[in-house]
């Protein structure tokens, strides 16, 4: 590791300290350690002794970006008056391209966050212990990750690091296996993939990009969309359409997968999704707030011999 | 009087009991629920493993049952059936105590009022065979697990009518109930007399499982101490990360709410009940859109509440065995261990504060 992660952390929580302390933002979203494992969860700092407990380490895998349109949706209590101070919060590369998403997407106004970027060399998956001193494995979205140096934020924690690859060299191996199945083989796949999904909604309420006031899958008038049975073409359909909802807005930050109670590969439909978006459309999720969104926007000279 | 079922022989349970419809946990890509096990595949129990992903109550309350058909003539509605329910004898092979555990409490969740006879059928059909937790490579207790502090072990016995102890190159396989020795018979080609170092091998495995369990859950007096702080800001604090998923009570063994939705396409319609789950943001919405639990603390608050209050002061049960699932797969750490410690403390400082208002007055009465 190039970067020194313990200092990083040192700076982290003396920055969110002096904000706290300066009364500068409602509070500081960042990780601490949960006392009874390894792991990392999100804590909702506001005060100097929460900063105080803030970590940077291997397992920040979590994408607090997913907080944020909630957050900022919150109607003070009656008889209170509104927090109008910006949310602190921690990033890492990949979760500060959500926040570019969303900006694009006007969820987030001026100077409603105040962001503490930080640069990256990679996470951990503690669902994948390995001997050794990191004593998991890499994750596998860090495998095919551009973006190692914040691409939003107010300030910036840790040395820059050199980025080797770009989108445009993304090979999407990894959903080659199911590029190279028949129709039927892929149908196959997901029938199985599907039949052991309980209909948590985790991957969804995980997604910084899932923030609907209404989701489709909650809808129930005039009719479901989606039926409440847990079965497969339910499942499927599930699966299908709250992937084709992200595509060309999902940056993978992987967090649907990490949520995922029952090991369901559902980083494979988002990055999928995210080849053709591109090869077809050009789309760069999570790169510059002035990109126009895929769905929002056409071009006459876009790709018209079928619908995909 | 004990037996002993040989390491090697676990494999050839399932095909001497014929006459029964075998259940076990079974790999689905690494992932492991209760499943049949269909007799012509190759396809068998594991063994190995700490616990199912997905909770045994899936066997007697299925996470999507039919309950009834509507039938359909000339294009109208003209009546319903009931759907068939399952018959004939089940076993399931390889549950865990905590699990057998949540099954007493199921049977009174589902018994205490309305006596729900879909439930009742699935439940009287099967034949419980328990395996303990013995500590080995690879088995339970893992470090989510405290079933010794809320009324359960890695031996215990409760909901079980047979329990299997490893103990090296044997199970101990001893009967339990009527329904066991049902299956005990029907098994015995394959199994011996257990002798004494049997038996206390197997007393020996559980009691050093038991060693390595270091959670505890503050289960003891949860109802009083749960009892002052409804309206505390106690809960505000660990559901503000909560995602609302509903991972914890989907794969709780004693969850088990459901909805009811009557579905129609296309010339067919069925009414099938599915799990639901008080973390779904419109789980408690009224008909007039009214919400009475907006908030995630709201639906924290009252899992915790449910589990821990609710059902032992109006059933006399704990709503919890302490099988780990919530701790393990929750994506944010909420570790229900330690949300009922902070609530624990968080009574004892209320209580306090009680005392010193209190105090307060009987000094002021004092000086007057």
């Amino acid at each position: 590791m190039a970067i020194n992660r313990d200092a990083m952390q040192t700076e982290i929580r003396e920055v969110a300290r002096k904000w706290i302390e300066a009364g500068e933002v409602r509070f500081v979203l960042g990780w601490e350690k949960s006392p009874n494992s390894d792991l990392s969860r999100p804590i909702f700092a506001s005060s100097a002794d929460d900063a105080s407990r803030l970590v940077w380490n291997g397992l920040c895998t979590g994408n607090l970006t997913r907080y944020l349109v909630d957050e900022l949706r919150k109607k003070p209590k009656r008889g209170e008056e509104p927090d109008c101070r910006p949310i602190g919060i921690v990033v890492k590369p990949c979760d500060s391209k959500a926040l570019v998403e969303l900006t694009k997407e006007k969820q987030i106004p001026e100077g409603s966050i105040k962001v503490i970027g930080v640069t990256c060399e990679g996470q951990l998956d503690p669902s994948r212990p390995e001997p050794g001193n990191d004593a998991y494995a890499k994750a596998d979205k860090c495998s095919v990750c551009h973006n190692h140096n914040p691409l939003m934020a107010d300030v910036v924690i840790g040395d820059e690091v050199a980025e080797t690859s770009k989108l445009e060299d993304d090979d999407f191996s990894d959903v080659k296996g199911l590029e190279e199945m028949t129709t039927k083989e892929r149908w196959e796949f997901w029938k199985r993939q599907s039949e052991r999904c309980v209909r948590c909604y985790a991957c969804r309420d995980a997604c910084p990009m899932c923030y609907c006031v209404e989701c489709i899958f909650d809808r129930e008038k005039p009719y479901r969309w989606n039926d409440k049975t847990v079965d497969v073409p339910e499942n499927v359909f599930y699966h299908v359409i709250r992937g084709l909802h992200l595509a060309g807005r999902c940056i993978d930050c992987g967090e649907c997968e990490r949520a995922c109670p029952m090991d369901i590969p559902i980083r494979k439909i988002n990055r999928y999704l995210m080849k053709r978006a591109y090869q077809r459309f050009g789309v760069k999720p999570g790169q510059d707030p002035e990109d126009e969104s895929m769905f929002g926007s056409f071009d006459m000279n876009d790709p018209q011999e079928e619908i995909w | 009087m004990a037996k002993i079922l040989n390491k090697e022989d676990l494999d050839r349970l399932p095909g001497v009991l014929s006459g029964y419809d075998v259940y076990a946990p079974v790999s689905h890509d690494g992932v492991l629920r209760f499943c049949r096990l269909e007799e012509d595949s190759d396809q068998g129990m594991e063994t190995g493993f700490t616990n199912t992903h997905k909770p045994p109550k899936d066997l007697f309350f299925p996470q999507t049952e039919v309950m009834l058909e509507l039938k359909r003539e000339d294009h109208k509605w003209t009546g319903t059936q009931e759907t068939a329910r399952p018959t004939g004898k089940a076993v399931a092979l390889g549950m865990r105590p905590c699990d057998a555990q949540s099954l007493n409490i199921l049977d009174v969740l589902f018994t205490w009022d309305y006596v729900d006879n879909y439930y009742i059928n699935n439940r009287n059909r099967f034949t419980i065979v328990g395996l303990a937790c013995t500590g080995g490579d690879k088995e339970p207790p893992t470090a989510s697990c405290f079933c010794t502090s809320v009324g359960g072990g890695p031996g215990s016995k409760e909901g079980l009518d047979v329990i299997m102890t490893d103990i090296g190159n044997h199970y101990l396989f001893e009967a339990l109930t009527d329904k066991g020795r049902d299956l005990e018979a029907a098994t015995a080609e394959l199994l011996s007399q257990a002798d004494d170092g049997h038996v206390q091998q197997a007393k020996e495995a559980v009691e050093a499982a038991e060693k390595k369990i270091s959670r505890k859950m503050p289960a003891e007096g949860s109802v009083e101490y749960l009892d002052g702080i409804f309206d505390h800001d106690y809960w505000e604090g660990f559901a503000q990360r909560c995602l609302g998923c509903g991972i914890c009570t989907l794969l709780c063994p004693t969850c088990h709410c459901f909805d009811i939705n009557d579905v129609v396409k296309l010339g067919e319609g069925r009414r099938e009940r599915t799990w639901d789950s008080c973390q779904f943001e419109y789980y408690s919405i009224h008909a007039s859109g009214h919400n009475p639990r907006p908030a995630k603390k709201h639906r924290q608050r009252n899992r915790i509440y449910h589990k821990f209050h609710y059902m032992v002061k109006n059933l006399d049960v704990l709503g919890c065995v302490g099988c780990g699932r919530c701790i393990e797969k929750c994506p944010v750490n909420i570790d229900i261990i330690e949300v009922m410690q902070g609530a624990k403390e968080a009574a004892k400082e209320a209580g306090k504060e009680v005392e010193k208002e209190a105090g307060k007055g009987e000094a002021k009465e004092a000086g007057k």
